[in-house]
This record gives structure tokens, sequence and C-alpha cells, in this order.
């Protein structure tokens, strides 16, 4: 019972450029259509700003620089808030889909050849009708060590 | 029960806080005996309540620690040294089944009866005679310390609490919090009614206003803590590290009523602790080698917390060795902190902050009281976590000074809300000066000096920079006019430029995540009225950013270029007319002025210029010098302990970093030689042949 809770995870799905990735569920707070941010000045280059989410402050991630995938100007963003480490983060993606379930047989090893960033980033991949689907780790994703200055 | 447990814990910890004070204080004045019956009443507060409770093992410490104390108290026994120590050990014994009591909710297992041996032949006749015998050697002992000691330093008695609740932290920070929220609505309020000309809410609102503000001081002076919380255990450990040592330290604590923000408290406490700690264990030395050296046989350590400009500042000090500033270049080299080159040619006093770096550590031997790894790097980022700031100073021989600066609260700070850039910033209203409003005729008086750009505040130069350039923010307002808000940090003053002030509120300081925190020059960020987000500038991590902080440089944000063999110098070039060129080193150099050459006046045959209400003597730094009416003249200015005098050339060139090499010898006076500088051959002016003509020519 407890090891199918652990395995069976269900996912959130979001697209930035072509590319679907998926969250753990539990990870993700909320999802709001993307709001202004302040911006930072010298942060490091994913940082796409801050901003206020019904008066807690909330750092934005510009999903584009963090998985360097080149942005096209006319999306239409969303904001996946996700939690880590007691701190709210907003990923700026482009769309988000559907909320799947990922049973453990179907996810499938990161191939040996993928780039060192997504290596780091990613935990797996799922096949689904429409594509590959790239699941994160949200600790992972946030650290600060693999984001570029 | 459960209750009554946890009630007698809160109670004991109040007690035996102050307990470790009140002993070393008795064993410096053992004639104290209200003091004596303070920790009496303490100790016998807990021997009767774990009876109570039906706490055996404590109970039958305490009561043998009480027997003691009455005895000291009946005057059969003295408060000597070795009773002291015997009573403190079982008090640690105390401490130590309580904490057990807490996690557990019962009396760990183990044999007092060592201890209670201990503390039980103070009680015999026998050792009554004993305690006689040596009653001599402790009299003598507390004279010499009496004498040692200036009488004036009386230790402020604690005053006891009337009426007071003890409430649950987490109620109070949430309440911190609630507070917060509220000023950051009634800020929209305020905002509303401040669009509409006539509304029927201005008189609620301004109520709202004021309760608000009323509220929030109110909830921060709950969660104000004396500084002297943070001190409680240090005269324990400082008297526990001179007995383990044989070294005579005296601890000296001032200003322990100042108050500021729990949190910050709680912050300093493991940092204070470890700087006194390292001041007792390395900087004060034994007692032969001070006198040897001509010291007081007694080592000082002064604690000294004061309120300064909106921050709280705690320094330790102490008369002990100092620091070896070679050993820490050679230290930091050896570790690599920092390269060879740099090492050699940063200050001294630089190369002494160098010790707050990580994997720094003094100590050449290890002790086991200090030196367990755990170094000034760690209190260095503890203080810096909470938005402080920390520095120190040594003198060799005479001893080493800590100071740490904090913030008075973490919390709500008043801000000055500013434009920059198109890009709303807030500064807090604690650190900045004064503002300025720079016109077209100001922003053009801002001088450039190689790469500091420099403005004329009154009689001083102020370094200053655009806000926008040190955040390379894209675009600049195309404004004329602009704002200069100079800013105190550390011991300097400097300017920062913007382009303009929009409005002066309480803002509530929200921590940056972690991401965004890496740029160190944000004290945090805020939520305005129409719930913008605007960052929170830190003026003094902005000053050590840009280059423009003079005085607390922080030896991380050093990054000095491939740096020649010898020291170099700042020299100031200057031209005096002809397009020739000279230079002086700017070591000398006490101010720059611009003076227009129509102020300059002749008298009895000299120069002279009206300055700061009196007269400067000027000398011409060369024959070909002009003097235009309708233009300025820079004039060097040179000081000479009590006196003034000028210098007048025509311009003010550059500032550049040089070996000065003297190449050629003089073969004329007011030069000393002729040094390859920037490029091009230099002479380089002799200060004293003009220093003895300006004299010269004030004297006739």
């Amino acid at each position: 019972m407890i090891a199918m809770a652990e395995g069976t995870d269900e996912v959130v799905t979001f697209r930035v450029g072509k590319q679907w990735f998926g969250l753990p569920v539990i990870a993700v707070q909320e999802v709001i259509s993307h709001q202004q941010t302040a911006r930072v000045p010298l942060a490091r280059s994913c940082v796409a700003g801050l901003l206020n989410l019904r008066g807690q402050v909330v750092t934005a991630i510009d999903m584009h620089d963090r998985m360097e995938i080149s942005a096209n100007a006319s999306e239409s963003l969303m904001d996946v808030v996700v939690c880590d480490g007691g701190e709210l983060f907003a990923l700026v993606v482009d769309e988000v889909g559907d909320v799947v379930a990922v049973p453990p047989h179907t996810l499938e090893r990161l191939p040996a050849s993928l780039d060192g960033l997504w290596a780091r980033i990613c935990t797996g991949v799922v096949r689904l009708d429409n594509g590959l689907l790239a699941l994160i780790d949200v600790a992972r994703l946030l650290d600060e060590s693999s984001t570029r200055p | 029960m459960d209750d009554l447990l946890k009630d007698f814990l809160a109670e004991s910890a109040e007690n035996l806080s102050q307990l470790d004070h009140n002993l070393v204080e008795l064993e410096r004045d053992p004639s104290n005996t209200s003091l004596l019956n303070s920790i009496f009443r303490a100790i016998h507060t807990i021997k009767g309540t774990c009876g109570f409770l039906g706490l055996a093992r404590l109970e039958n410490v305490s009561h043998t620690a009480e027997s003691v104390l009455d005895q000291l108290r009946s005057g059969v026994l003295k408060a000597e040294p070795e009773v002291i120590s015997d009573i403190l050990r079982a008090v640690d014994l105390i401490k130590f089944i309580l904490s057990e009591l807490e996690s557990h909710r019962a009396e760990p297992a183990g044999d007092d009866s060592l201890l209670v041996a201990l503390l039980e032949q103070w009680l015999t006749p026998i050792e009554g005679q004993k305690a006689t015998a040596v009653d001599g050697t402790t009299q003598r002992a507390t004279a010499v310390d009496l004498a040692a000691r200036p009488s004036s330093s009386q230790p402020e008695q604690p005053s006891p609490i009337h009426s007071s609740l003890r409430v649950n932290i987490t109620l109070l920070d949430s309440l911190m919090n609630l507070a917060g929220e509220l000023v950051l609505n009634r800020n929209q309020f305020l905002e509303m009614v401040s669009r509409e000309d006539d509304s029927a809410l201005a008189t609620p609102v301004q109520q709202l206003n004021r309760i608000t503000a009323e509220l929030q001081s109110a909830i921060m002076k709950t969660r104000m803590q004396p500084v002297g919380s943070a001190w409680g255990k240090l005269p324990r450990i400082v008297r526990d590290i001179a007995r383990e040592t044989g070294k005579k330290i005296e601890l000296d604590m001032k200003g322990a009523a100042t108050e500021m923000d729990r949190q910050l408290v709680q912050a300093l406490q493991d940092p204070l602790t470890h700087m006194v700690r390292n001041s007792a264990d390395h900087g004060i030395e034994s007692v032969a080698v001070r006198r040897a050296l001509g010291k007081p046989a007694t080592g000082k350590i002064l604690l000294n917390a004061y309120h300064e400009g909106g921050h709280v500042i705690v320094e330790i000090r102490d008369d002990g060795k100092g620091i070896d500033v070679a050993e820490v270049r050679r230290i930091a080299i050896e570790r690599g902190i920092v390269s060879r080159e740099l090492a050699e040619t940063m200050s001294d006093c630089r190369a002494l902050r160098l010790v707050f770096e990580p994997g720094f550590s003094t100590a050449v031997e290890v002790t086991h009281i200090s030196g367990r790894g755990v170094g000034m790097d760690v209190v260095r980022s503890n203080i810096e976590h909470v938005g402080g700031a920390v520095d120190i100073a040594s003198v060799p021989g005479r001893g080493c000074t800590v100071r740490i600066q904090l913030p008075l609260t973490l919390a709500i700070i008043s801000s000055l809300i500013v434009k920059a850039a198109g890009e709303l910033f807030a500064f807090p209203q604690a650190s900045v000066l004064e503002l300025i409003r720079l016109g077209p005729d100001e922003m053009s008086g801002i001088d450039t000096l190689r790469n500091v750009r420099l403005f004329r505040l009154r009689d001083d130069l102020v370094p200053v920079v655009n806000l926008a350039d040190a955040l390379r923010l894209a675009e600049r307002g195309a404004d004329e006019v602009h704002t200069l808000v100079v800013c105190q940090a550390g011991g300097a003053r400097f300017g920062i430029i913007v382009d303009e002030v929009i409005d002066s509120q309480e803002i509530v300081v929200k921590p940056i995540g972690r991401l965004a925190r890496s740029v160190r020059c944000y004290a945090g960020c805020t939520i305005l009225g129409d719930g913008r987000v605007v960052m929170i500038i830190d003026p003094a991590a902005l000053a050590i950013r840009s280059g423009t902080d003079t005085s607390t440089l922080s030896p991380a944000a050093v990054e000095t270029p491939a740096v020649p063999a010898a020291k170099p110098d700042s020299l100031l070039l200057f031209g005096i007319g002809h397009d020739a060129v000279q230079a002086v080193p700017l070591s000398l150099v006490a101010r720059l002025e611009e003076i227009p050459a129509d102020r300059i006046e002749t008298a009895g045959g000299n120069l002279v210029v009206q300055y700061r209400g009196s007269l400067l003597p000027l000398v011409a730094a060369g024959p070909s010098v002009t003097f235009t009416s309708g233009r300025t003249n820079s004039v060097i200015v040179f000081n000479d302990g009590s006196s003034s005098f000028g210098i007048a050339v025509n311009d003010i060139r550059d500032i550049v970093d040089e070996v000065l090499n003297l190449e050629l010898v003089a073969a004329r006076p007011g030069i000393l030689g002729t040094a390859i500088i920037a490029g091009a051959a230099t002479e380089v002016l002799d200060v004293s042949y003009y220093m003895n003509r300006a004299r010269g020519g004030m004297v006739s």
C-alpha cells in the first residue's frame, strides 16, 4: 500500500519552448497567470525577478534561461508556484498542461548522452502520446550551484 | 504534573541564568551579603520544588550545595575560589539534570556521590579548619584583586521584575508578522485616500495610521531584550579560562541594558562567546609575560554596547598582545586565502580582516578552550546573516578591538523610495544623511579621478556612484535633474545618484530568496502599498561593490590585478601650465579645492586665499602656473599638524598607482626628481620645499 503510494506519482506538466516537463504534484503549491515582477539587478540570469503573491515575496525563475531553452516572445506565460526549503519560487513557463499519473514502470532512465545541466536537474523521462516528458527534481532545479551567474 | 514540571523548568532556567554570573561576582566581592542571599535563594527554590516533584537526584545535589551556601552565609566559610568552583560544579550538574528533565521528562540515572562528597568536605568541622587555614591567602588574594581593579566599576544590580507574564516566543513572532502585514495594508489605504481629494475615509484612515504605528512600536518593544542577556555566560567562561590557564583576567561589561530585537540578541550570543573566549585564551598574556612587558598583571576584557545612529554597536576590547599582522599574512598565504602578491601589498587594516575569511585560525597551538575549528568566519557570517557588520582593529602589544554593528530590528524600517532607470528602490532611512538636488551645474561639478567620481560636499570630497550604473541598469533617466543621496556606512560618507526621490515610508523588510541573495548589495525587499515588490539597497554593500568605500572594505570584495613587487603609491598628477605635468604622492594631500582665480589675493607679496574663515597661504607650483581671471585654479591643500597651506596648480589630471622610482635627481629646488609615471617622465614635487616657502611667506 505504502510502496504503491510512493511509486505512483502524479505530476503537473508544463511546457518550456517545445519541451514538456513534469513536477511532482506535491511540490506544486499553485498555478497562476504570470505576474508582473520586480527586477533584481545583478542577480543570476535565471532570476526573472520578485513577485508579490498575497503579501509573500516569491522569486520568479525564468525557466527558459534555467533550462537553456531559447525564448520565443509571443508565448502566454504562466507561473508554477513551488515551495522548496521553506521558500516560494514561481517557475515562469509557457503553458501548463494536465496533471498526469506516472506509474513507476513507465518511468525511464535519462539517456546517458543527455547534456550535463539537464542530467543534473531531471530524474527521468516518461513517454507520453505527444512526446517525452522530462521529470524535474525541484531541489536540484533550484540549486544555486548549477545556475549561471 | 506535566504543567507543574514545565513551570518548574522555566522558573529554574531563569534562576540559573543569573546564578553563574552572581557566583563569579561573589568570588570578587565575598562580603556582598545580598548577592550571597540571592544565590542561596535560587538554589533553595530549586531544592524546595524538586522535593515536592519527587526529583531525588536534583534534590540531593541542590540540598548539599545549599548547605555549603548556608555556611558561607553564616560566615563559617569564606567565599574563596575553591568553594566557588565546587558550587559552580554543582550548578553545572543541576543544569544538566534540568536539561535532561526537559527532553526526557525524567531524571537521568547517575551517581553524584563524588560531587556531594566534594561539597560535604566544606561542611565537616575539620574542613572548616582547612578553610580557616587558607583564610590568610584568600584575604591577600582578594586585596590584590581589589587593588588592581578600579573601584568605580560597580556592577549593575539586576532589578526584580514585579509584573510580568511569560509569553511564548512563537506567539510574539507571529504578532510581529501580523503587524507587518497590517502596515502594508495601512499603506494601501493611505495611498487610496491620497488619490481622492475629499474622501469620507480620510479621517478613519488617519486613525488607522496612528493606531497601526503605535501597535507596531508596542509589539516591537515586546521583542526587545537587553544585550546583557547574551552576556550571562561570559563571566563564567572568562573565569574558567583564567583559572585553567593561570592568567588574571577581568571582564568589564558596559551597556548591558542596551535593548535590541530578541532575534538579534540570539544571533549575537555565539559570536560574542567565541570572541571573548578568543580574547581570554589567545589575547591576554600570562601574568609573567604581562609583568615582563610592564603591563598590569590583570588583563582586561571590555564589553561595551551602545546605540549609534539606528544601530547597536557591541565592542569587545582587550589589552592583550594584539594580533600579529605579519603572522596573519603568512597564514593567509599558507592556507591559500590570498595570493602572496595581494597579501604583501594590502594595507595592515585589510590584512587583519583576513582573519574573517573561511579556513583561518590564528591559534598557533590549539587549546581545548578555543580553536576548535569554529573560526572568525563563522562569527562574520552569523553577524552578516542578520544584516550586521563586523570589523577588527589591533595594535600589536596593546590589544585588539572587535566591533560588531547590528541593526536595531530586522522587521520594520523607515525608508526612502527612489527611482533610478525607471525602477523603484528603497534606501534605509537610517543610513541616509542628506539629499542634494543635482542640477546640470552640479552634475558637471562632479570630478572624475581615475574611475572614482567625486562630489564636492561643502569641504569634503565624497565619492559618488550612479545607482543605475552600479546596478548595471541599461536605460538611464533622461532628466537633467538628479538627486544625490548621501549615505553613511561604516566610517565613510558617499553619495548615490538617483533619478528622483518618490516618497518616504515605513516598510516591512522581507528576506529575499536564496537565488537572489547572492547579490550582496540588497538588504532585503519590501512590498509597497500598490503591491509592487521593491528591492532595499544596502548602501554599505553597494559602496564596497562599486569600490567607493574607503574604510570598511571587505577583503572578499577586493580583487587586485597583478601587482608589481614593490608597493605602489597613489600619485596625484596635476598640470602646471604649458602642458607640463607634475606628481605628488596622494598620501601627503589633505584635500583638493577648486578656487576661482579672482579669489586668490596677494598679501605682502605672497599669495593667499580666504578659506574656511581664515587665510590659506598659497604657493604656485612653478612660474608657469597661470591665474586667469574668470577661471578656476586647482589647489592642493597640505596639512602640517596645525597649519595648512596650498599649492596652486592649473588643473588636476589624474590619480595613478605607480611604484615611485626616482630616476633623475632634481636639478632645481621644489622638485625631488623625475620618475616614469603612467608611461611619461614626470617631475615629482618636493612638498617640504613648498611648505617652507609657504611658512616663510606667512612669517614675513
